[in-house]
């Protein structure tokens, strides 16, 4: 009973590797079938060599956030200046910067931080979105309303801005950036979760659940919170990215980890002056900001692909 | 797996460097550090007439906020002032006082009466007429405290009144004798405004001001820009310049460009003829190309401080540790970083363009960690901790340095950490919003704060920043950071404020400069550079003998570009 809308998920779109054989072998031709469930399939096959490749680079950066030390050996501290601004050799493979550290290793230790930001933003987010949305998609409709129209009025600030607001009130530093993130994607989340629970709520089962004398809080537990959250914690997924993004975003414009920590975005943000003459210095954190992205949104996409229709 | 990485991310890299088109510049030997030659007068004088006409675009770091000279901090701006203002004096090239707007002047034998003779065929841009009691007004508006002036106080802090003798003759007051009087009053920053404007709208003068100089501002756009025109009537440039009538240029154009990349390649494009704050990092690209030309001038007054301590709280109370830190300094290599050759690294406490220079005062503060570590061991701290830092019955040897937050790279406190944690000090980079840390400044709640410059067109910017009763109380905000109150060194600036025997200063401004090299009150790390930009069509430009900027009422275009 709960899992009406879960089973019916797994019925329309799990392509077993067999079925989507026959799907690019037969070609156009055979089989009659619906357009909503050929489209997706061709697309997840087409796809493939690129979703290994993110999922082998997102495996890359878990390893390196969790035991950086594997990958490199050096010490993303230290500086020398009689090293500085050297460029990539055997040595040093990407280069190093204006401090003369390694800047291959400061790449690889700023995943950590990076990472960190991307999944606990989104955790935040996630958590502050769900609690507000369940809350007002349940509650009276005064209270929705009043809600909804407080969110909305967050809504119409960029993310990036409500993450600047927040960022002067209670001042630098990459907890705060963490925060900031994730509490400016709140909004976003209590609208869609509102939406769905306000779907979900109307649904057949949960009417049923109601009617066979279930408790409140059992049904809201059991049927309208799982049924509400799926689509919208696969849409997280492809937020992480976004979230890793908005990060380095921030501490390009200096409201990171104070220096001398690894980060990404602060890389980027000191390379950028010396673009005409370390070029090194831009090209290493831009390239791993941009593939990161690339990666986990891939990933997200993928699984959103997979689950379609599973929410309605 | 680590390999694989590595190679992944090198050959992306190498691809990257490839799209670009870059070559790496090979790194610069570092900065000559000979002697200094002094510079010659031909820099300052206009060599002969230009074209009149055009239009200059400047490109200039930052915004000032406001066009109110008497009441701006910042020192970047010194060369816009010179634009709409004139002042009393201006210096020669070695730092004498010469008639501008003050004709001649008289000082009584006490040294505390000083009487001006005016020029008489002086407006404003308004139409009022300059005389002694425009003179009398300005000067009572840079005393007043309701000003808010934050540096000109300090400057004419000696100065109680003024007494309006005749139309164009005026006297000024001193409470004591005070010789550097006239070369402040040189300074970009006293430049005199009108009286009817101070009156009829105080409010406004950072937008609008009204001063007697060669351009008016036309429109100022904040963070955008400045536009300025030329003052058909303006005949009153300094004796010393040697340039007769208005200035060459009809218009000044002056653009905000934060970004340093943008302000190179906008030079470079043609976009810009002149970019007044040219970045280190691109001086050797300027330098090769022929359509451009590079201007790098050392300022007057202090060098740059690698790092200012807090003398009154431990660990910098002790001038052994003070003495270690600056010892431990590897100044060559952060100058290199930092200036990328253009910069002089230094170790005096005076410019090596300031009169009275003593450069063999501070050779003892040179880089040696050998000595930094003995002097540690000496003052017991002789443990080390798992990191590697130096301990003392088990307390770390460290200290927070306050820095004021930006996006900016902050190399020279990353690489200060890291010269410090070599001889086992470890330097904490704490990054704070400007209001806080000048609230903690002023509170005297700080260990040591990041690097700072004192520019003044006279030696007595010693006086200004290590001077005893320059230090910030709840009734005076003063530049002395580091605290430091020493009956000996105070007694010698004071003595040399008031002397106007050549002999003499040398004397007390050589023993000054030995006594601070014996405090170490900050160590000094390089030069305080002005680096320019300009295209070659640019002609006639010559420099500020105060400020060492382009002096612009001489400058012209050899080719219009519209």
């Amino acid at each position: 009973m709960t899992d009406l809308a879960a089973s019916r998920s797994t019925l329309y779109l799990s392509p077993g590797p067999s079925e989507a054989k026959v799907e690019t072998a037969a070609a156009p031709l055979v089989v009659p079938r619906p357009q909503s469930l050929a489209r997706p399939k061709r697309r997840v096959a087409g796809l493939r060599p690129g979703l290994i490749l993110a999922g082998l680079f997102v495996a890359l950066l878990a390893l390196a956030a969790i035991a950086p030390g594997w990958l490199v050996s050096g010490d993303p501290f230290e500086a020398s200046a009689r090293d500085a601004f050297l460029a990539p050799s055997a040595q040093h493979w990407l280069g190093t910067d204006e401090n003369g550290r390694d800047v291959l290793t400061r790449l690889v230790h700023g995943v950590r931080p990076s990472m960190l930001m991307g999944l606990a933003a989104t955790v935040i987010g996630l958590g502050g979105g769900v609690a507000i949305g369940l809350t007002a998609g349940l509650g009276r409709r005064f209270f929705d309303g009043l809600l909804m129209r407080f969110v909305d009025v967050l809504l119409a600030f960029p993310d990036l801005l409500l993450a600047l607001v927040i960022i002067t009130f209670w001042g630098q530093g990459l907890l705060n950036a963490v925060v900031a993130v994730g509490v400016a994607s709140i909004p976003r989340y209590a609208r869609l979760v509102r939406s769905q629970t306000t779907k979900v709520r109307g649904a057949t089962y949960v009417e049923a659940a109601v009617t066979l004398g279930i408790r409140r809080s059992t049904v809201i537990w059991r049927h309208v919170l799982p049924n509400a959250i799926k689509p919208v914690l696969i849409l997280a997924t492809i937020g992480v990215g976004g979230k890793i993004a908005a990060g380095a975003s921030l501490s390009f414009l200096g409201f990171g980890a104070p220096p001398p920590a690894p980060e990404w975005g602060a890389m980027l943000a000191v390379g950028r002056n010396f673009l005409a003459n370390a070029p090194w210095l831009v090209a290493a954190p831009a390239l791993a900001i941009t593939l990161t992205v690339i990666s986990v949104t891939a990933l997200g996409r993928e699984l959103m692909r997979r689950s379609e229709g599973a929410g309605g | 797996m680590s390999l694989s990485i590595r190679f992944t991310l090198a050959a992306l890299a190498a691809l990257a460097l490839a799209a670009c088109g870059g070559t790496p510049t090979p790194p610069k030997p570092l900065a000559e550090t000979g002697a200094f030659t002094p510079y010659p007068a031909s820099d300052y004088q206009q060599q002969q007439p230009g074209r009149a006409g055009g239009t200059l675009r400047i490109s200039t770091a930052i915004d000032t906020g406001t066009l109110d000279f008497q009441t701006i901090a910042g020192t970047t701006p010194k060369w816009l002032g010179r634009l709409i203002f004139d002042n009393l004096v201006y210096l020669d090239d070695k730092g004498e006082p010469t008639p501008w707007l003050a004709r001649s002047w008289t000082i009584s034998p006490d040294g505390k009466t000083y009487v001006f003779k005016l020029r008489q065929d002086v407006t404003f841009s308004d139409g009022t007429p300059f005389d002694a009691s425009a003179v009398l007004d300005n000067l009572k508006r840079i005393r007043d405290p309701a000003t808010k002036t934050a540096m000109t106080t300090a400057y004419i802090a000696p100065y109680v009144d003024g007494k309006v003798i005749d139309a164009y003759t005026f006297q000024a007051n001193l409470s004591e004798p005070y010789a550097p009087f006239l070369n402040v009053l040189a300074q970009s920053w006293l430049g005199m405004m009108s009286p009817t404007a101070l009156r009829d709208h105080p409010k406004d003068l950072g937008e609008r001001p009204v001063g007697s100089g060669p351009f008016v501002v036309e429109s100022y756009e904040r963070q955008q820009g400045i536009r300025f025109a030329k003052r058909a009537d303006y005949h009153w440039a300094p004796d010393f310049v040697r340039h007769d009538g208005p200035a060459y240029l009809d218009r000044i154009e002056v653009d905000f460009v934060p970004e340093a990349m943008a302000r190179y390649t906008s030079l470079v494009s043609g976009q810009f003829d002149l970019t007044m704050d040219a970045p280190p990092q691109n001086a050797v690209a300027i330098r090769a190309d022929p359509t451009l030309v590079l201007g790098n001038r050392i300022n007057l007054g202090n060098p740059t401080r690698a790092i200012t301590f807090n003398t009154t709280t431990a660990p910098f109370d002790d001038v052994r540790i003070r003495r270690a830190f600056a010892l431990g300094i590897d100044r060559e290599a952060i100058t290199r970083i930092l200036g990328f050759g253009e910069y002089r690294p230094t170790t005096s406490f005076l410019s090596a363009s300031t009169r009275h220079v003593d450069s063999a005062a501070g050779r003892d503060l040179a880089y040696d960690p050998a000595r930094a570590n003995a002097l540690l061991d000496e003052a017991g701290w002789t443990g080390r901790d798992p990191q590697g830092y130096r301990t003392r019955q088990g307390v770390r040897l460290g200290a927070d340095v306050l820095v004021q937050e930006t996006a900016s790279s902050g190399a020279l406190m990353v690489a200060l950490q890291s010269d410090a944690k070599k001889i086992g000090f470890d330097l904490r980079i704490r990054q704070l919003p400007a209001t806080l840390l000048v609230k903690r400044r002023n509170a005297n709640d700080y260990q040591a704060v990041g690097a700072g410059y004192w520019h003044t067109n006279t030696p007595d910017g010693l006086y200004i920043v290590y001077h005893g009763k320059q230090i910030t109380s709840a009734r005076y905000t003063g530049q002395n950071t580091s605290q430091l109150q020493d009956p000996e060194l105070d007694d010698l600036l004071g003595r040399a404020r008031a002397s106007t025997n050549p002999a003499e200063l040398q004397d007390l401004y050589a023993k000054a400069q030995r006594r601070l090299a014996e405090l170490v009150p900050a160590p000094p790390l390089h030069e305080n550079h002005t680096l320019l930009a300009y295209r070659r069509s640019v002609e006639g430009l010559v420099y500020d003998t105060s400020h060492n900027v382009p002096f612009l009422t001489t400058a012209w275009l050899r080719k219009d570009p519209a």
